[in-house]
C-alpha cells in the first residue's frame, strides 16, 4: 500500500481509458446519417455544409481525426458540442457534480441498508427476520431497476406523496449557489432547511439506484458473516466472554467485509452506469440526463465527451474499491 | 424431460413464455380496439370497474383516447420480437466467438477476451444511448442494443466451457484421428454446450425485455408501435391526473421477467448435475 | 477440598443417538485432569458442556456439571455467561485459526483484560507485556503490534495461552492445545502449561488423545470411550498397575519414534466389539 502501487493501479487504467475512447470514436464515426446535415436549417447551401464540416474537423479521415482528438483531449479540450454550442468540457464539468452527489447518496445509503440488513439476518439467525431479508433481496434483484423506479413514483409521488419526483430543487425556490455541488455547500454554510430539501430531490432516484447494490451487499455479507461465525476465533471470542452483539460487530464483521468488497465492488459501477437512466426518470439535472439530450440530436462531441467522463469515473471508483481493499486487509498494510 | 415439466419454476416460466407468445401472435384479434385509434371524447377514463369507466375500455384510456387494454396487447408484439429476435442474435454471436476463442486460444482469445472486457467496462445503457444516437430510433436498433449488451455473457461462459472440454478425451481423440477443428467444434464441442446456452438464452430473454421497455421509455425505439414502455413513458405524464395507467405495462413487464427468469432457473436446477444431488 | 468441577452423570443425545452416556468427572482445584480418548469418543462434547457452546442439536438429558459446587446447567443464562472469561477459559486446538486476522496481538489480549478487569488502556497494555512474556515470547512489545498471519503456530498458541491465563481464570479447559504443533514444540508449549499452572494454581481440564501427553502434564486422567467413562485415576496409578484393557490398548497404539521397525498396534477388534456391546447394553437400559 505504498505510493508506488498507487500509481501503478493509475497507469493500468490508462489502456482501459484509451480503449474506451477508441470504442466510443469509431461507433459515432459509423454514423449513418450526416450530423451536420441534420443540425443544419433547410436553406443552407452545400457550401455552408462544407464549412461547418470544416470547422468540426469531420472533414478529415478517420485516423486523422482520431489523432487530432486524442492530442485536444490531452489538453483538456473536449470540443465543442454541435447542439448546445458550447465548450463540451465545460458543459460536462458543470453537470459532473450533480451527478456526483446523487451517486455519493446512493452509495451511502446501499452500504449502509446493506450492512444493516445482513448484520440484522445474521444476528436473528433462523427467525423470520432471517426469512424476511432473504425475501426482500430476492424481490429487489428479480424486479429491474428500472421498473423499481417507477414503482418508486407511483408509490412515493402520487399514492402517498411524500418526495418529489423531478429536478435537484424547487424551481420557484430563489436561492443562489456557489459551486455547483449544492447539498455540500447547504451542508457545509448550515442551511439545514434547504439540505433538507436537496435531500428530499435526491432520495426518489437515490433509492432507485441503490436497490440492486443494497440487495447484493446484504447478500454477500449475509453469506460472508455466516462463514466467519464458525470460525475458531469467534468462538474463542465468546469463550472470552464477549456479548452477541460485540462478536457480530467487532470480531465478525471486519472479517466479512474483506470477501464482500471483492464482490461487490463491480456492482459500485454498476451504481454509476445506473445514473444514466434514473437522471432521465426523475428529470434529475446530470451528465445521464445529458446524455440522452446528445443522443437525440446525434451531438457527437457532447456524447464523446460524457462517455469519456464516465469511463474515468468508472476507473477512479474501481481504484478507489482497489484501494479500500487494501487498506482494509492486513495482510496488505505495511508495518 | 419428465423432470423439466414437474420442475415448478420451469412450468411457471414456460406458461409466461407461452402466454407472451399467444398473447403477441393473436393480438389483433384479442385486443377491443384499434391500439393507434383516439378518441378525444373518452380522454382519461378510469378502468371499466372504478367510478366513470366505460366497459367498452377495460383498462381505461389515455390522454388521447387509446384504449389502455389493446395497447397493452399489442405492446407484447414488439417486447417479444426484441425478446428473440435480440437473445438469439445475442446467443449466436456470443458462442461463435466463445467458441473460437476458447478452442483456438493464443491470439484470438486475447483478441476476444480483450474486446469482452471493452464491452463490459460500458455501461449498458451507455451502449444502447450511443448505438441509438449512431442508428436512430426503432425496433432494429433495440435488437441491436440487446445484442451488444448481452453477447458478452454467452461469450465468457462459452469460452470457459470449450477450455474445459477442449482437454476432454473425446476431443483429443478425434483430433488423432485427423478429424478437422470445424467438424469437432459443431459436432463434438456444441452439442454439450446446448444445455448451458438453453439456461443463458432463458435468462437472457429475460433482460431483453427489459432492454426494450427502457429503449421504449426513453423514445429509441419505433414510435409508431405500441410499446410497453411507451405506455409507461406516456402515462409519466399525466401520472397526477391517472395513476393507474403505469400499472398495467409495469405488472405485465414483471410478469414477463419473473416467469422468464425462472424458466432459465428451472431449466438450470434440471441441467445441473451439481444441484441434482 | 471439594473439586473445583465435578461432572455428575452427563448425558448428552442429538437427536435420539446419544453422544455422553453418563459421564462422571471430578477436578481437583489446583490439579491438572486429563481426558483422554480417541476421536468421537466424546471428548470435545464435554467441553462443550461444559463452556456452553453446544451445537444447537445436541440435547442435555440428564446429570450436572457443578462449578465451584453451583450447577451450570440450572445457572441463568446471564450468570452463566459471566463465569467465562474472569472464571473459565480455553485453549484452542488450532492456533492459527484461533486468532482473528484482523487484530493486532495487543488488541486480543487487551481486550479480554479491559473486558473483566476493568482496566485501562495503559494498564492493560503493560500486563500484557507480562503476560506475554510470562509465555515466554522473546521481544514482546514487537510481537504485540503484528498480527497474527505474521506468527508462527508456536508463537500464536503462546499467545492463546497467555489470553486464557490473562484473566486469571480459576478453571482452563485447554482441547488438545499441542495436536497441531510440531513435535520439537509440543514440548515447549506442555511444559509451559505445566509451569504456569504450577505457578497460578489454576486448575486444568486438559483434554487429548495422546496418553504420553498425559503422562508428562497431568496429575490425574480419565479415558473415555463413546462417551462413557471407562476408568478414572491418579496418573502414576493408572500406568503403573492394574487398568482397563481400553487404556492398554491405548498406550500400546502411540507409534514408538525410538523403535521405528516395531509394527503398529490397533486397537484389537475383540476389545472393540466388547466395549460395542457394553454400549448398546448402556443404551437399552437407559432408553
Amino acid at each position: 500500500m505504498t505510493p508506488a502501487y498507487v500509481l501503478r493501479r493509475l497507469l493500468l487504467a490508462i489502456p482501459t481509458l484509451f480503449g474506451v475512447a477508441v470504442v466510443v470514436f469509431v461507433l459515432l464515426r459509423v454514423v449513418p446519417g450526416d450530423p451536420i446535415a441534420m443540425m443544419v436549417p433547410g436553406e443552407a447551401t452545400p457550401d455552408d455544409i462544407a464549412r461547418l464540416r470544416e470547422a468540426y474537423g469531420l472533414d478529415k479521415s478517420i485516423p486523422v481525426q482520431f489523432v487530432l482528438y486524442l492530442a485536444q483531449v490531452v489538453q483538456g479540450n473536449f470540443g465543442t458540442s454541435i447542439s448546445l454550442k458550447q465548450d463540451v468540457l465545460g458543459l460536462v464539468l458543470g453537470r459532473l457534480p450533480a451527478t456526483l452527489e446523487l451517486a455519493c447518496v446512493a452509495i451511502a445509503l446501499s452500504v449502509v441498508c446493506g450492512v444493516l440488513l445482513a448484520l440484522s439476518a445474521t444476528y436473528w439467525r433462523g427467525t423470520w427476520v432471517e426469512n424476511a431479508v432473504d425475501g426482500v433481496n430476492s424481490v429487489a434483484l428479480a424486479i429491474p431497476e428500472f421498473l423499481w423506479a417507477m414503482l418508486l413514483i407511483l408509490a412515493f409521488a402520487v399514492l402517498v406523496p411524500v418526495f418529489p419526483i423531478s429536478g435537484r430543487i424547487d424551481p420557484v425556490r430563489a436561492v443562489s449557489f456557489a459551486s455547483q455541488f449544492y447539498l455540500l455547500e447547504a451542508l457545509a454554510t448550515g442551511k439545514f432547511a434547504l439540505a433538507r430539501e436537496l435531500l428530499s430531490h435526491l432520495a426518489l432516484p437515490a433509492i432507485a439506484l441503490s436497490l440492486p447494490l443494497i440487495a447484493v451487499i446484504a447478500r454477500v455479507l449475509k453469506s460472508s458473516l455466516q462463514e466467519v461465525m464458525v470460525q475458531d476465533y469467534i468462538l474463542l471470542a465468546r469463550v472470552k466472554g464477549f456479548s452477541d452483539t460485540r462478536i457480530l460487530t467487532r470480531e465478525a464483521l471486519p472479517n466479512a467485509l474483506l470477501p464482500t468488497i471483492t464482490v461487490t465492488g463491480v456492482h459500485f459501477i454498476f451504481l454509476v452506469g445506473g445514473t444514466v437512466l434514473v437522471e432521465l426518470i426523475f428529470s434529475y439535472p446530470g451528465i445521464g440526463n445529458m446524455l440522452f439530450g446528445a443522443a437525440s440530436n446525434r451531438d457527437l462531441p457532447l456524447i464523446q465527451g460524457v462517455t469519456l467522463v464516465f469511463a474515468l469515473l468508472f476507473v477512479l471508483l474501481n481504484l478507489l474499491i482497489d484501494l479500500t481493499y487494501a487498506v482494509v486487509n492486513p495482510r496488505m498494510r505495511q508495518h | 424431460m419428465k423432470k423439466l415439466l414437474r420442475n415448478p419454476r420451469f412450468l411457471f416460466g414456460a406458461c409466461v413464455l407461452l402466454a407472451l407468445l399467444f398473447v403477441a401472435a393473436f393480438a389483433p384479434w384479442l385486443a377491443p380496439h384499434d391500439p393507434m385509434e383516439q378518441s378525444l371524447l373518452n380522454q382519461l377514463l378510469p378502468p371499466s370497474w372504478a367510478k366513470g369507466g366505460d366497459p367498452a375500455f377495460l383498462l381505461g384510456t389515455d390522454t388521447l383516447g387509446r384504449d389502455l387494454l389493446s395497447r397493452l396487447i399489442h405492446g407484447a408484439r414488439p417486447a417479444l420480437r426484441v425478446m428473440v429476435l435480440g437473445a438469439t442474435l445475442s446467443a449466436f454471436v456470443g458462442i461463435l466467438l466463445g467458441m473460437l476463442a476458447g478452442y483456438f486460444g493464443g491470439w484470438l482469445d486475447a483478441a476476444v477476451s480483450r474486446t469482452v472486457d471493452t464491452f463490459m467496462s460500458f455501461p449498458p445503457m451507455l451502449l444502447a444511448i450511443v448505438l441509438a444516437a449512431v442508428m436512430g430510433p426503432g425496433l432494429n436498433t433495440v435488437v441491436i442494443a440487446v445484442v451488444l449488451i448481452g453477447w458478452t455473457r454467452f461469450c465468457r461462459v462459452v469460452r470457459g466451457e470449450v477450455l474445459a472440454l477442449r482437454e476432454q478425451e473425446f476431443v483429443t481423440s478425434a483430433r488423432t484421428i485427423g478429424v478437422s477443428h470445424l467438424r469437432i467444434l459443431f459436432h463434438e464441442i456444441l452439442p454439450n454446450l446446448l444445455p448451458l446456452v438453453i439456461v443463458l438464452l432463458g435468462l437472457e430473454m429475460g433482460r431483453a425485455i427489459v432492454v426494450e421497455a427502457i429503449m421504449s421509455f426513453i423514445g429509441f425505439s419505433s414510435s409508431d408501435l405500441a410499446t410497453w414502455g411507451g405506455i409507461i413513458a406516456d402515462a409519466r405524464s399525466y401520472i397526477n391526473q391517472a395513476w393507474w395507467a403505469m400499472t398495467y405495462p409495469i405488472v405485465a413487464i414483471i410478469i414477463a421477467v419473473l416467469g422468464l427468469n425462472a424458466l432459465g432457473d428451472g431449466l438450470r436446477q434440471v441441467t445441473d448435475p451439481v444441484l441434482q444431488r | 477440598m471439594s473439586p473445583i468441577l465435578e461432572i455428575e452423570n452427563l448425558c448428552i443425545s442429538i437427536g435420539s443417538t446419544p453422544i455422553l452416556r453418563g459421564v462422571d468427572l471430578q477436578l481437583e482445584t489446583g490439579r491438572i485432569l486429563g481426558l483422554v480418548g480417541e476421536s468421537g469418543g466424546g471428548k470435545t462434547m464435554v467441553c462443550k458442556a461444559i463452556l456452553d457452546i453446544l451445537p444447537e442439536s445436541a440435547k442435555v438429558t440428564a446429570g450436572a456439571i457443578r462449578f465451584e459446587g453451583r450447577d451450570l446447567l440450572t445457572m441463568a443464562k446471564r450468570e452463566r455467561r459471566g463465569l467465562l472469561g474472569p472464571s473459565i477459559s480455553m485453549i484452542l486446538q488450532n492456533p492459527m485459526t484461533a486468532l482473528n486476522p484482523a487484530y493486532r496481538i495487543e488488541d486480543q489480549v487487551t481486550d479480554v483484560l479491559r473486558l473483566h478487569m476493568g482496566a485501562s488502556k495503559s494498564g492493560a497494555r503493560l500486563r500484557v507485556l507480562e503476560r506475554l512474556a510470562a509465555v515466554h515470547i522473546r521481544d514482546p512489545e514487537r510481537v504485540m503490534r503484528l498480527y497474527p498471519h505474521e506468527l508462527s503456530g508456536g508463537m500464536c498458541q503462546r499467545v492463546v495461552i497467555a489470553i486464557a491465563f490473562a484473566c486469571e481464570p480459576k478453571l482452563i479447559i485447554a482441547d488438545e492445545p499441542t495436536t497441531a504443533l510440531d513435535v520439537t514444540v509440543q514440548h515447549q508449549i506442555l511444559r509451559l502449561i505445566r509451569d504456569l499452572q504450577r505457578n497460578t494454581g489454576t486448575s486444568v481440564l486438559f483434554i487429548t488423545h495422546d496418553l504420553g501427553v498425559v503422562a508428562k502434564v497431568c496429575d490425574t486422567v480419565s479415558v473415555i470411550y463413546a462417551g462413557r467413562i471407562l476408568e478414572s485415576g491418579p496418573v502414576a496409578q493408572i500406568f503403573s498397575s492394574q487398568h482397563h484393557a481400553y487404556t492398554e490398548a491405548l498406550m500400546n497404539a502411540a507409534p514408538r519414534y525410538d523403535r521405528p521397525d516395531t509394527a503398529l498396534h490397533p486397537v484389537p477388534s475383540s476389545l472393540r466389539e466388547q466395549l460395542a456391546r457394553e454400549t448398546e447394553a448402556w443404551d437399552a437400559s437407559h432408553a
